[in-house]
């Protein structure tokens, strides 16, 4: 045991540091549990009291929650932690958390693999560790009850025992069949993502498969074909609306546009300059290709982040730390220079198709469905830093350039540390439906006096607030989630409409301020409430109001008498 | 004759044919070409520029300064052409041609070796729609960038033949004189080059000597910079940095002022250190700086700009993006020799970044040279390696088929966005419809005493001075221009009967022995008698026209 601590001390440090920064404070920042987090807390606690999915399903697999089925892997891994922390943020948060850190120490497994044999693998490695350790893009996904980041974890083992596998230890070829198919049981978009791995290995390494023992190729097969059953069952079974909605190829150009491009031209849809240079297909296939170029861009990657969500980073920063820019072009330089052996081309196919499930959605960028590109990313970092270094060793002013890019680095670092605890809070507040747990707390205060309690509709699903922050009983939930739920029109996301006597719907504030006896919650930014109303104490009752961290005014809640 | 000769003059051809093929009508003459042409018309007739200065180095124009070498190009075309489109543009559409010509100089010279690389080169910029834009025109950008070239070509030959060597110092200097970014890059050229050919420039048997031909070279350049170096202290410079410089944009001050506000003490040891103008301003020159290698600035969009842009159109063609990854993977490989050009990219777009807008296709335009010649590398090497490594001949030769297809495809698309599509897309690209609006009221405003006309767009009275070729002594001495704008501009609002202002219907009804031009929206009135209406290409109503 001494000798393990005493080899991977470097090892040890990356992931002390890489456990403080996705643990420390993870119940309060984020500033809040976002609906798809409180989702997931809330079904494995009605897991662990019931046996039983929300919506009343015997240890379902893939979870009908808001309407999205969302696979259930991470739900079941969480049961455990609301078991032992109860139903808080932290329980909900914690298994992404766990899963980021141990991937520190997958991606050092898997970048051994990667350059088994090489004089710098050892080196790149421990870099590696230290990078993802601190990479904001994995730390943001890491906090948080993200399934993608767990699915990222696993996809990184999943391609190490793989590796590990063609050399020499044949039978984790099973080991890895089974860990990629969890991907597919943990996230959506890793039917994809999953998916480019998956082929990327198969061309490359065919020839090193088939010299592997018949019976583990066929074992393997059959485990991961056996766990993705249900996932493929669920895709035949209509259970898509989401793909749908978020998928590019919903999304056709504007009709106005075309039909300036068909007036301006003195075209029409026939015309063969129509078909050659501006049809459909084409438009699609370029804005498929823009989006993929989007995730490689500057803007993205270092400066701005995901523009798309105040979510996803830190505001004022990229996914990646500025000094980080010059390490990423030194990482491809050095790559660049490697020679091709199979593995290597590897590392190139995922950097290139990572983000491919991002390029097909509707976004044209998204973090969250790109994230697998943070490993391939994280690698070229590694490879910079110890080409950089190795480069300045032994140079007379080596030293000196050295300490002046680790001054850099740590700036760097400060910056988004900054950004992260004291702005992103700030400023994202509301994308983190900030609020919702202060409105349950004081609605909980007052609900008594009121026959009802009306909370405004919305997407952000406030029904679940009410379930994950009174622990409401999962078995009085079950029995009355069909008279509440109703489904998407799309096949998407649905809403829920009461809970007991909270009502959750539009609110029209003319009209329903004729009502007696009532609790309204209403978001301010959609519903105007006449301020002169609230002065009119006879009729109405201002209980409270909740800012968001930004100070502005979030939700009303007052009180018709 | 070889083979590569004959294909060389095929792209020379191609090159001519796509810079001047109705060079004149598209798009119409911008206010800064019109100031090109009547400027130099001003310096043949009176030797004064239009505001009275004799031969400016700066020539003051809209206050803002432009440097002059293009304008004295443009000098003799207007004494032989007279003053018209053609005169102020064709020099541009010329030197493009030559850039293209020295493209294929220069990649013979830095890569004696590799096939048909120069010829590929050439091929690329000649088609290529950065370069192709801004040839069509009166741009000094374009005239800086053939100087550059040449200077770098003429350097690297004047290792061998002196003469060559001297000419360089001449051609550098006069890319100083045409264009602001070229005394960036220019400089910082010159530093690589004495740096990558050090061995033969510095030093004699391993020993530094400052050989004399450097010195009478550094000598001589020096010398002939002194004029620039006394113009660029006056107003030329401040105007220059006041109006489009990185400070002029109040974004990253303010900021900082937001970031500090969220902190709990806004006057914190930490906020301060981390949200400050010189860590946001520095951050937005960075940001700005690799704006210009965003995949959609160079592929897709392009700039955002609609005088530098074509409609759906990148700065570079789709299949660039293939042959771009190519080449800089194996320049990796093959460093030493691609220092200056991979200098050359890193350099370029330093002067945009200096600036608030970017990405700037126009300020940036140097890119496209060391980016066409690594897109041409990339495809020869990816040809080479399909031949090496396809053997069945039908398979081969139907891959080489895709790729040219595509190619094809892409560069038939641009030709149809820009010549079907550009005019009619972006009405204020250009000044459409001022030269029919001259037309008009020369031959129908003879006999009113004033004439109104709105400033909506850009800068109307050089356009008028162009195209009615108003005296220029004439007009030196009879106008004013108005004070400087929050970007540096300034313009003149009258001259001799013509005045130039935002049109005001229900004050000026009452005019009379007046022709009114108003903007749409401008003359509001369903009773004026609008007499003529002047279209932009689109169809919009550009200038409507009243006589009071």
């Amino acid at each position: 045991m001494h000798q393990v601590i005493k080899d991977h001390k470097l090892l040890i440090v990356a992931l002390l540091i890489a456990a403080i920064l996705r643990l420390w404070g993870l119940s309060v920042n984020p500033p809040h549990l976002a609906s798809d987090e409180a989702t997931l807390g809330y079904n494995a606690y009605s897991i662990l009291e019931t046996g039983r999915g929300e919506h009343g399903q015997f240890l379902p697999i893939i979870f009908q929650s808001f309407g999205d089925w969302k696979p259930g892997l991470y739900i079941y891994l969480d049961v455990p932690f609301i078991a032992v922390f109860g139903l808080n943020e932290l329980a909900t948060r914690l298994p992404a958390a766990i899963f980021g850190i141990m991937t520190v120490w997958f991606v050092y497994l898997l970048v051994g693999e990667l350059f088994w044999g090489k004089l710098w693998a050892g080196k790149v490695q421990i870099f590696t560790a230290f990078f993802l350790a601190i990479s904001p893009w994995h730390i943001h996904f890491s906090r948080g009850a993200w399934e993608a980041g767990v699915s990222l974890s696993l996809t990184v083992l999943a391609i190490y025992l793989f590796f590990r596998a063609i050399r020499g230890r044949p039978t984790f070829l099973i080991f890895s069949a089974v860990v990629f198919g969890l991907t597919l049981l943990t996230y959506q978009g890793a039917k994809l993502s999953t998916g480019v791995v998956l082929l990327a290995l198969a061309i490359l390494f065919a020839r090193d498969i088939v010299k592997l023992p018949r019976v583990v190729i066929t074992k393997s097969v059959l485990a991961g074909f056996i766990l993705v059953l249900p996932v493929l069952f669920s895709f035949f079974d209509g259970k898509v609306g989401r793909l749908a909605v978020f998928s590019v190829f919903s999304y056709p150009r504007l009709q106005g546009d075309t039909e300036e491009i068909l007036r301006l031209g003195e075209i029409t849809k026939n015309s063969w300059q129509y078909v050659v240079y501006h049809s459909e297909p084409l438009h699609l296939a370029k804005g498929v290709l823009e989006r993929w170029m989007n995730h490689f861009s500057p803007r993205f990657l270092v400066f701005q982040g995901d523009w798309s969500s105040k979510r996803h980073n830190i505001p004022d920063g990229g996914m990646f730390l500025f000094v980080d820019a010059l390490f990423l072009v030194l990482g491809f330089i050095f790559l660049a220079r490697q020679k091709n052996d199979k593995k290597i081309l590897f590392l190139w196919f995922w950097l290139l198709l990572a983000p491919l499930s991002a390029a097909f959605s509707r976004d044209s960028i998204h973090a969250v469905r790109s994230l697998n590109m943070v490993i391939p990313l994280t690698i070229l970092l590694g490879l910079g830093a110890y080409s950089l270094f190795d480069f300045l060793k032994g140079k007379r002013t080596g030293k000196f350039f050295a300490a002046v890019v680790l001054v850099c680095y740590i700036g760097s670092f400060s910056y988004y540390l900054d950004q992260y605890w004291v702005h992103a809070p700030v400023r994202g507040s509301q994308f983190w439906q900030y609020g919702y747990k202060q409105m349950v707390q004081k609605v909980n205060a007052v609900e008594d006096q009121y026959d009802e309690i009306v909370v405004e509709q919305s997407y952000n699903q406030p029904y679940i607030y009410f379930l994950f922050y009174q622990k409401y009983p999962p078995q009085k939930w079950q029995a009355q989630i069909k008279d509440s739920y109703v489904p998407s029109p799309f096949g998407d996301v649905g809403l829920f409409t009461k809970l007991d006597n909270i009502t959750f719907r539009a609110i029209n504030w003319s009209g329903d301020k004729l009502l007696s006896k009532k609790l309204f919650v209403v978001f301010d930014n959609t519903v105007t409430v006449p301020r002169s109303d609230l002065a009119d104490t006879d009729r109405f009752k201002y209980i409270d109001q909740i800012d968001f961290l930004n100070r502005k005014i979030g939700f009303l809640l007052l009180g018709v008498k | 004759m070889t083979m590569k000769k004959v294909f060389l003059i095929c792209i020379l051809v191609l090159a001519a044919f796509l810079r001047l093929y109705n060079l004149t009508a598209l798009p119409d003459i911008n206010a800064d070409e019109a100031a090109i042409g009547y400027n130099a018309y001003s310096i043949l007739q009176t030797g004064k520029d239009e505001h009275g200065n004799p031969f400016p180095i700066h020539f003051q124009s809209f206050g803002d300064y432009k440097p002059g070498l293009y304008f004295y190009i443009v000098v003799p075309f207007v004494s032989i052409l007279g003053l018209n489109d053609l005169a102020v543009r064709l020099p541009g559409a010329i030197l493009g041609i030559g850039t293209v010509f020295l493209v294929w100089l220069l990649a013979r010279r830095l890569f004696p070796k590799i096939g048909w690389f120069p010829e590929v080169a050439a091929l690329f910029l000649a088609i290529s729609p950065w370069h192709i834009h801004f040839s069509r025109g009166g741009w000094e950008v374009n005239a800086a960038g053939f100087f550059i070239i040449f200077g770098v070509w003429s350097f690297i030959k004047g290792l061998e033949e002196k003469k060559w060597f001297y000419a360089s110092i001449a051609l550098f200097i006069a890319s100083l004189y045409t264009y602001h970014a070229a005394r960036i890059i220019t400089p910082l050229l010159i530093s690589v080059l004495f740096w990558v050919y050090r061995e033969k420039l510095l030093w004699v048997k391993q020993k530094f000597v400052l050989q004399k031909k450097v010195l009478i070279w550094a000598a001589v350049g020096i010398f002939l910079t002194i004029p620039l170096l006394i113009d660029f202290v006056g107003p030329a410079g401040l105007s220059r940095a006041s109006g489009v410089g990185l400070f002029a944009d109040e974004g990253p001050f303010w900021k900082a002022n937001e970031q500090r506000g969220e902190h709990d003490n806004i006057h914190g040891k930490l906020a301060v250190f981390l949200h400050n103008r010189p860590l946001n301003y520095g951050i937005a020159f960075f940001e700005n700086y690799a704006k210009h290698f965003d995949g959609k600035f160079l592929f897709f969009l392009g700039d955002e700009i609609q005088r530098d842009k074509v409609p759906r159109f990148g700065q570079m063609y789709l299949i660039d993006l293939i042959f771009l990854l190519i080449g800089f993977i194996f320049i990796t490989r093959n460093f030493s020799r691609w220092k200056i050009i991979i200098a050359w990219l890193i350099f370029a777009p330093i002067p945009a970044a200096l600036t608030f807008q970017s990405p700037h296709a126009l300020r940036a335009q140097s890119m496209v040279i060391p980016l066409v010649m690594i897109s041409a590398y990339g495809a020869v090497i990816l040809f080479s390696w399909l031949s090496n490594h396809i053997k069945p001949k039908l398979l081969l030769f139907s891959c080489y088929l895709v790729l040219i297809t595509f190619l094809f495809w892409d560069f038939t698309r641009y030709l149809h966005e820009y010549h079907v599509y550009m005019a009619k897309t972006y009405n204020f690209s250009s000044q459409y419809g001022v030269k029919e609006l001259v037309e008009y009221i020369k031959k129908d405003g003879e006999q009113f005493s004033q004439i109104i006309v709105t400033d909506r767009y850009d800068q109307p009275y050089i356009l008028f001075l162009f195209y009615m070729k108003y005296p220029p002594d004439k007009f030196q001495g009879d106008h004013t221009l108005t004070p400087r704008d929050k970007f540096g501009f300034s313009t003149v609002r009258g001259f001799d009967k013509y005045k130039f202002l935002s049109v005001n219907w229900d004050e000026m009804r009452n005019l009379r022995d007046t022709i009114l031009v108003g903007a749409p929206n401008e003359i509001n009135d369903i009773d004026a008698n609008i007499t003529k209406r002047i279209y932009f290409p689109s169809g919009d109503v550009a200038f409507e026209i009243v006589p009071l």
